[in-house]
């Protein structure tokens, strides 16, 4: 074989090692069917272990306006942030919309920001929370038979794989006031910060993990950057 | 050998350089369970809400015609027409304005099926319901409303967000350009259905 044939036949091995290293970074980057349901089905097992949550959920999807992609665009929209136990959560209902709302009476441990004082409990309405699935079927008005039993099991509505606050959760929230003096946390959930010891950070929706960061840090941080932002 | 050279390069830059099809959608995994109709042959049905029908109607019609007329960008088996019996409907859609936070949802797509509960991210749905939020759509222009109407529908038919302001998937706070649904979206329906 003539030594520009191998040379030829070298370089075509050569552009096809490369185009399959740039097709498949830029698959990987993207979204494929059959691989995107496994990676997808991975990450639900790992979900809600640490939840008290029912047997069924109702997982829904919303969409907001703004994103809050830090602490400083975060305390400049807050009226108030705070360190807050959770006393107690109801569900509310409104008539337009299937998802009920979960209104939550929050008390103040530790004030960073606001007009507020340790002690204060304020409330926070949120969308998504408990009900029952009688509920889901008859604001559903679809007809399927559901047992005594059943009408009672409880259910969980989730926007975006977030929760509503739950009875006893500690939480650090940004919370804007509303006209009828409650609050609703900044950005619909993302001036919501769980907290684990001394870190803290807020839930990714699902989906949308490229798009929107946690903010994990520990909580010196948190009130060092609050203080220099705040009102 | 030697002249031999430059073109070779050329050859592996064109190659290498050359614009590929590479689809940007996300999907959850999982769809609509009796699907999305087929063009021509049969079809499905979404309904109205009165809360909706009062606010959108014109919308909503535009929002649909954009995912059932799409050949001259790609085909696919899209096919749906409203129907004023809800249970023969497949996708719902209504509005509401609950309080008047300014820190709500602009819009929500929820999914369901008899008896089950449903995660998009685990199992199909028999049927989705959009809300679409009254108090943030009257701040947008009609053309940005129907695009938010035909982001939902998506979802409702199996899309979830991606990153690319081009993408009628694109989250509206990720910046969208568009107020219809383009190739890329187009291409996703057509994996799933």
């Amino acid at each position: 074989m003539k030594k520009g044939h191998i040379f030829l036949i070298g370089t075509i091995v050569l552009c096809s090692v490369i185009m399959g290293l740039v097709f498949s970074s830029k698959a990987s980057s993207t979204n494929q069917d059959a691989h995107a349901k496994k990676k997808v089905e991975t990450n639900v097992t790992k979900k809600d272990v640490d939840e008290k949550s029912p047997g069924l959920t109702v997982e829904s999807n919303g969409d907001i306006e703004t994103i809050y992609s830090d602490i400083q665009s975060l305390t400049k929209e807050a009226d108030v942030i705070f360190e807050g136990e959770v006393l107690s959560t109801k569900t509310k209902y409104y008539k337009d919309i299937t998802i009920p709302s979960t209104v939550s009476q929050v008390k103040v441990v530790k004030a960073t920001s606001g007009n507020i004082r340790v002690g204060d409990v304020l409330t926070f309405e949120e969308i998504g929370g408990f009900t029952t699935q009688k509920y889901v079927k008859e604001s559903s008005g679809r007809d399927f038979p559901l047992s005594k039993s059943e009408e009672k099991q409880p259910v969980e509505f989730k926007v975006n794989g977030i929760s509503a606050m739950k009875n006893g959760e500690k939480v650090i929230l940004f919370g804007g006031k509303n006209k009828d003096e409650t609050y609703s946390v900044i950005g619909v959930y993302q001036g919501k910060f769980r907290i684990e010891g001394d870190i803290i950070q807020r839930v990714v929706p699902k989906g949308d993990e490229g798009m929107y960061s946690s903010l994990q840090m520990n909580q010196a941080s948190l009130e060092k950057e609050v203080n220099q932002f705040k009102k | 050998m030697n002249k031999k050279l430059p073109l070779l390069f050329a050859i592996v830059a064109m190659i290498v350089f050359l614009p590929t099809d590479v689809f940007a959608y996300n999907l959850f995994g999982y769809k609509l369970t009796n699907g999305v109709g087929n063009w021509g042959k049969n079809r499905q049905y979404y309904y109205v809400h009165d809360s909706a029908k009062t606010y959108y109607k014109p919308l909503i019609k535009g929002a649909w015609d954009t995912w059932i007329h799409s050949s001259h960008i790609v085909s696919t088996p899209i096919s749906f027409r409203e129907t004023t019996n809800k249970k023969s409907a497949v996708v719902e859609l209504a509005s509401f304005s609950n309080n008047d936070s300014k820190h709500q949802y602009v819009a929500i797509t929820s999914f369901f099926r008899y008896q089950k509960e449903v995660e998009p991210w685990e199992s199909n749905w028999g049927w989705a319901k959009i809300d679409l939020n009254r108090f943030y759509m009257k701040n947008h222009l009609k053309a940005d409303q129907q695009g938010t109407i035909a982001h939902e529908i998506g979802h409702a038919m199996g899309l979830a967000h991606n990153g690319d302001s081009f993408s009628i998937m694109c989250p509206l706070a990720g910046g969208r350009k568009t107020a219809r649904p383009l190739r890329d979206d187009y291409e996703g329906i057509n994996v799933l259905y």
